[in-house]
């Protein structure tokens, strides 16, 4: 049976008819589930948890990248399958998972690709896809155990699982280290240079900063701050994904 | 030189760059290929393939398959397979190597050991 779980940034007026749509298309390829549309007074998390005590076999979250990361670390606690119908803006997790936006997502749900993901973890926080630090100045990454590496310029800090580099089958993350380009009058007329970058794969990390704490955060949010360990957890979730993802 | 293909490329397929803005202290042992730009100080090993790029400044023991190196390098080197120094090349080091390329006007300061004596030598070595 499918849960399909809607954001409630998606539940209102103005994607009433695309969401109506979904349905149709949905019960034409016969796929059929509960639907819970998240509200204020409606957590996540219990959601979740109705869902898979209900036998629930596939939940399948509507709406944006918010969505997507608040879900995962109650989701990666169960065996579930996992599918995503990208609404909304900001869907970059669905678009590297090969996943269309809107009513074409149901098709990618019909054929069921599966795929055995890494997930990241961060303090005890799962993340499917990336971390971000803007604006280091004096960083320390200690990789593995093994070595460490110290920003020489001011620089800003991702951390992948498979958004921009990387693969979420190796068993790995990698954190890539960008300096900052120096804004001048003419740099508007320049290409973005990512020459300069360094790209770390790693199991575990950790960062720390030399002065305040630096925020580390996910889809524009924060959710920790330095010092933090971050690590691979490999295989954990097992999600539906589409021909189009932008890795093997 | 082929060695490497573009950057995409290379992060993709879970490779590691030391870009100029960094400075790395440790024991790397990986599996990919490595691109230095930056500043590494420790020792390097891995199966695969390393580019040390013309701005890069490195105190390291490297051990890799094929090297590629344009850059300054403090250290010693056992490439298992080529060994390429460029013409902006300075080596400070000690180097074994089963083929060699040189360019004019690479600077070199140490003892060469290639082919199957290489290998001879490692295992005397090894035997003691």
């Amino acid at each position: 049976m499918y849960t399909f779980i809607v954001e409630s940034d998606i539940n209102n007026k103005k994607f009433e008819p695309e969401l109506a749509k979904i349905e149709n298309r949905l019960i034409e390829l016969d796929i059929r589930g509960r639907w819970e549309k998240l509200t204020i007074l409606k957590s996540l998390s219990e959601t979740i948890k109705d869902a898979i005590q209900s036998k629930s076999e596939t939940i399948v979250l509507v709406g944006t990248d918010k969505l997507i990361n608040n879900a995962i670390s109650t989701l990666a606690e169960f065996k579930t399958t996992i599918g995503i119908i990208p609404l909304g803006e900001q869907t970059f997790i669905a678009q590297s998972l090969g996943i269309p936006h809107g009513i074409s997502a149901c098709d990618t749900l019909s054929a069921r690709i599966t795929s055995s993901l890494d997930l990241g973890k961060v303090n005890n926080r799962y993340f499917l896809s990336a971390l971000h630090v803007p604006d280091c100045r004096t960083l320390t990454l200690n990789c593995d155990n093994q070595f460490q590496v110290s920003t020489v310029t001011p620089s800003t800090i991702d951390i992948s699982n498979f958004s921009e580099a990387g693969n979420p089958h190796d068993g790995k993350l990698e954190v890539i280290v960008r300096p900052q380009i120096e804004k001048s009058l003419f740099s508007f007329m320049k290409k973005p240079s990512y020459s300069k970058k360094s790209v770390f794969p790693f199991k575990k990390l950790t960062i720390r900063s030399g002065g305040d704490s630096l925020p580390i955060m996910a889809d524009g949010e924060t959710i920790i701050k330095t010092p933090a360990t971050i690590e691979v957890v490999p295989k954990r979730v097992k999600i539906i994904v589409g021909k189009k993802r932008s890795f093997k | 030189m082929a060695i490497f293909k573009n950057d995409t490329q290379n992060s993709r397929q879970s490779e590691t760059i030391i870009g100029s803005s960094v400075k790395v202290e440790g024991n790397f042992v990986g599996e990919g290929n490595v691109i230095i730009k930056g500043q590494l100080q420790g020792t390097l090993k891995t199966k695969n393939n390393v580019n040390i790029g013309p701005t890069a400044k490195v105190k390291a023991n490297i051990e890799a398959q094929d090297i590629f190196l344009a850059g300054e390098l403090h250290g010693n080197i056992k490439a298992l397979g080529k060994l390429q120094i460029m013409s902006s090349a300075k080596i400070f080091g000690n180097f074994e190597t089963q083929s060699l390329t040189v360019e004019a006007g690479a600077s070199i300061n140490g003892k060469c050991t290639m082919g199957s004596e290489a290998l001879a030598s490692e295992k005397i070595e090894k035997v003691k």
